[in-house]
């Protein structure tokens, strides 16, 4: 329920009228879409689709008036302004005969001078090179590309402005997964893109250091669609497509980049899609289909204010380990105040919990624990000293029920696992998406929803592999125990640094938040 | 006319009479070919490409081949996942998938799919009449998906229409299909069933197999639940059970249902043939992976024809345990729609012609022979054919199941 009032209170709902309605800036039977404002703010290319062939067109924003600048047979794609406003790059491809008669090229970028001209290119091959984006300092075009590819996928390159050969991002790409429509920050030290990993996921918007761009945050959640990201011209928010459970049909979010809080723009009945914002970031135009075809609409950027990301709900925690390295113990220091158990020779410091062999700590019949058939949270900070090669265990939860009612493990190819059960006790679990690494510190959460989702997140990233049906009625729990299984073996080789255990599951904002700020800020 | 004369006319007309309809009361052994002619595209080791499917030239050659099987019936592929190979009014084309960003590319060269949108010419349009032309029942193979398991065949009425996915338990949308609970999905595709009609189908295969990994898993959607609230007065299951999934199926059966009404509204007489993979006559596999309730369209007569697109057969049983399945089934439809049995050269989900193979180490043409003739000795009404892509079924085979077809299995057993 509190997820749900959060949710209704970050999805501000717009009415056209309470800046201004949306208003039309195209017109005509074929679709006008993926409008890109020029530097200075006095044009907008898109493309337009008629009669099956796609023009690149420019629109004078004060006039009205439309110039084709790339017309005829063939689809002009995708356009993208150079940061000097001299050049427009974009997609293009002409198939004049049959596959087999020879196809003479694939989808390959051009560029063309932004008051007309002769169109140049930029690459070529039998390939798909789409989503052109420049940097802020016009010293290369970074796009989409299935290049190089061995299954079906969409990968990042980088070419210098007047083309060349195309460097290839190092990123992890799998059958289907797709970096698409890359768009850098201001300062150019990120850039964002529609992000899917696999055929099964949504469209998520995913950050990557333009230096390193291995080193993503995953912007949004994939419970929502969300894709086509445009960075504001302040750096402080990204608008893009999206689709929530419950809209009405697409529409333009506002995400704000340091805590991922988004709100949903009203645009009236129909799908909007692809924004764009104006030099001053006090207007988005992008395309809207009220009429049937899509037309390129201008609205008045909204005031975007999120306040503060929700926090966990420190009300709900019933367990909540705290080291005492002065008296060499550690306590609850939850409202419930669980006796804790230790054993073996463990090692209590500042910074946490050091298990070795046997060591363990319990709490023996805690309160709090019984969650029946509701939300939970395990919450903990870790660093795995040893991949053992063995399973090891950080904590179970000990149920009449089930002796292995809840679990957070390592298994013994390293990958951390959080698993809650069936209404059977089936094991219905959640895994990393890679195997941890030994000797770095990890903030983990593991929680079961309500809805009997079960997910992990690591450092405020949702593991992509989630369990459904955990529906498990959790009585009240003979044991919970850390650094060991619940009887013992299977042990923890490293230093638990925080523990907390919620009878809630937080919101993704408050798991997202602060590590998401700290990227940014990074 | 004189009354001997009467007489001998009237004798003659009766003894014809009592001979004509022996004939035509005789039905041809079915071949029922799945033919997805962009399969013929295929590039061969050195690059050539062996049909020029975008072109009726070129399809009338994927046509000869698969007729080298002895099929009488094709069943041409209308689409590649939700793109249709025909300009369709309503639905996206197999055209390049990065004229909307929101697919993810293939990566194989521009081959065959360039201008399957075009009017002219409009290959499913043309290859109806020219399977008319040559004497065969010319139908439509359409996949019971959206997507073919792949992000560049989802169809745009799926992307435009994200208020309609589908959901899993937890609510979460997943944009591989639209629901079927919603009447705007159901409408979109008696849209294009319209199409097809237009374009002279004279049968409608619908496949199960190809859901596009959609089943009642995913059909957790405000209509359903809501559905299903007013039917049980309690919450739904917090993942798939079989109540959960024989609810689901209501919704599958009413589409069949449209289906039917459809094409009974053309005024024409439309075979529908659902393809049920996975079957026997006491699963309830295809009811809770693909809310497939066969066993209501057959007792509603909702179908023409049940095709067995495969069956969980023992392998250390092969052909004894292919027969008493397919005899199981038989004894379940008891005659009230055609039934055609599988001989299918592909193998995906295991129990095609290569898990034959390996498990009675026979070669392609003699595995086909056998279940050709077990379909026949069973008294099926024909068989089906997954896929007649180029090579599927080998030239030995092509050759021996068109001399079965044209020769002792030429009708259905104990109708001639």
């Amino acid at each position: 329920m509190v997820e749900r009032l959060l949710l209704a209170m970050m999805v501000v709902a717009f009415p056209a009228t309470g800046g201004a309605a949306p208003v039309p800036l195209t017109s005509g039977e074929g679709d006008d879409i993926e409008a890109a404002w020029s530097p200075d703010g006095s044009m907008i290319a898109f493309q337009r689709e008629s009669d099956g062939d796609v023009d690149l067109c420019v629109l004078d924003v004060e006039s009205g008036e439309v110039t084709t600048l790339v017309g005829g047979p063939g689809h002009a794609l995708h356009p993208a302004w150079s940061p000097d406003g001299e050049t427009i790059v974009y997609s293009f491809a002409h198939f004049t005969r049959t596959a087999a008669e020879g196809i003479e090229s694939g989808y390959n970028l051009f560029a063309v001078p932004s008051g007309g001209g002769q169109p140049r290119r930029l690459t070529e091959g039998q390939i798909r090179d789409y989503t052109p984006s420049f940097t802020p300092d016009g010293d290369a075009i970074v796009f989409s590309s299935t290049r190089g590819l061995e299954e079906a996928g969409a990968a990042l390159m980088r070419i210098p402005p007047d083309g060349g050969e195309p460097a290839r991002f190092d990123l992890q790409q799998g059958r289907d997964t797709g970096f698409v429509e890359p768009d850098f920050s201001p300062d150019g030290s990120l850039i964002v893109c529609s992000y899917i990993p696999n055929f099964r996921e949504n469209w998520t918007l995913r950050l990557l250091r333009a230096r390193e761009p291995a080193e993503q945050f995953a912007l949004t959640s994939p419970d929502a669609a969300m894709y086509a990201p445009a960075w504001s011209p302040d750096g402080r928010l990204i608008a893009c497509t999206g689709y929530r459970a419950g809209d009405p049909s697409w529409g333009i979010y506002l995400v704000e980049v340091e805590s991922g809080l988004s709100m949903r723009l009203d645009t009236g009945p129909g799908n909007a899609r692809s924004p764009a914002w104006s030099p001053e970031g006090d207007r988005l135009v992008f395309e809207y289909n009220q009429g049937g075809s899509y037309d390129l609409y201008l609205v008045e950027t909204p005031e975007a204010e999120f306040g503060p990301p929700p926090d966990f709900p420190g009300d709900a925690t019933v367990l909540s380990l705290e080291a005492d390295p002065g008296q060499d113990a550690v306590r609850d220091g939850s409202d419930r105040a669980n006796e804790i158990v230790l054993a073996g020779d463990l090692e209590i410091g500042e910074t946490g919990v050091t298990f070795g062999r046997g060591d363990f700590i319990s709490a023996e019949a805690p309160e709090g624990m019984a969650f029946g058939d509701g939300a939970f949270c395990v919450r903990a900070d870790v660093t795995v000293r040893e991949l053992t090669g063995d399973v090891q265990i950080i904590a179970v939860g000990d149920y009449p029920e089930h002796r292995q009612g809840w679990q957070l493990f390592l298994n013994d190819e390293g990958y951390l696992y959080f698993n809650s059960r069936d209404t059977e006790g089936t094991f219905i679990g959640a895994r990393s998406d890679l195997p941890l690494a030994a000797g770095t510190r990890l903030s983990v959460v593991a929680l079961r929803r309500d809805t009997g989702r079960v997910e992990l997140w690591l450092d405020g990233v949702r593991q992509q592999r989630t369990g459904t049906g955990a529906t498990m009625r959790y009585g009240e729990a003979t044991q919970v125990r850390i650094g060991s299984q619940h009887s013992g073996g299977m042990d923890f080789a490293g230093t638990v640094h925080a523990l907390e255990i919620l009878k809630q599951a937080p919101a993704d904002e408050a798991i997202r938040a602060p590590h998401l700020k700290e990227f940014v800020r990074r | 006319m004189k009354p001997a004369r009467q007489f001998i006319v009237t004798a003659v007309i009766v003894l014809l009479a009592s001979v004509c309809p022996a004939q035509e009361e005789g039905r041809r052994f079915e071949i029922a070919a799945w033919v997805d002619h962009f399969d013929f595209v295929g590039v061969r080791g050195d690059g050539e490409l062996l049909f020029d499917t975008e072109t009726v030239e070129g399809c009338r050659g994927v046509l000869d081949h698969v007729q080298e099987t002895g099929a009488t019936t094709i069943l041409w592929r209308n689409c590649a996942g939700g793109n249709m190979r025909y300009q369709s009014a309503v639905e996206s084309g197999h055209h390049p998938e990065i004229l909307d960003k929101r697919r993810i590319c293939d990566i194989r060269p521009l081959y065959g799919w360039v201008r399957y949108a075009e009017a002219e010419p409009d290959v499913v349009r043309s290859m109806m009449a020219e399977c008319e032309d040559r004497g065969l029942a010319p139908g439509i193979h359409w996949p019971f998906e959206e997507t073919h398991g792949a992000i560049w065949t989802i169809s745009r009425f799926n992307l435009e229409h994200p208020q309609l996915w589908s959901r899993t338990a937890d609510g979460h949308p997943w944009w591989g299909r639209c629901s079927l609970a919603h009447d705007e999905t159901v409408a979109h595709k008696m849209e294009l069933v319209d199409e097809l009609i237009d374009r002279g189908m004279e049968t409608l295969f619908i496949d199960f197999y190809r859901s596009g990994g959609w089943g009642p898993s995913y059909e957790f959607t405000p209509p359903v639940i809501a559905a299903w609230r007013e039917r049980f007065g309690e919450e739904p299951p917090a993942q798939t059970t079989d109540r959960w999934a024989e609810h689901v199926a209501g919704y599958v059966t009413d589409w069949v249902r449209n289906l039917r009404e459809r094409l009974d509204a053309s005024g024409r007489e439309i075979d529908l043939m659902v393809g049920i993979p996975n079957i026997t006559a006491d699963s309830d596999w295809a009811m809770v992976s693909r809310g497939a309730d066969w066993r209501t369209w057959v007792d509603e007569g909702l179908i023409d024809t049940l095709v067995i697109s495969f069956m969980p057969w023992d392998e250390e049983l092969p052909f004894e345990s292919t027969r008493e399945i397919g005899r199981g089934i038989m004894d379940a439809v008891d005659g009230r729609c055609r039934v055609l049995w599988p001989v299918r050269a592909y193998d995906f989900g295991g129990y095609g012609m290569p898990s034959y193979a390996e498990a009675t180490g026979l070669s392609q043409e003699e595995i086909a022979e056998r279940l050709m003739l077990m379909a026949w000795e069973e008294g099926a009404d024909g068989i089906s054919l997954e896929c007649v892509d180029y090579g599927n079924y080998r030239e030995k085979t092509r050759r021996r199941m068109s001399e079965l077809a044209n020769g002792r299995c030429r009708w259905v057993r104990g109708e001639r």
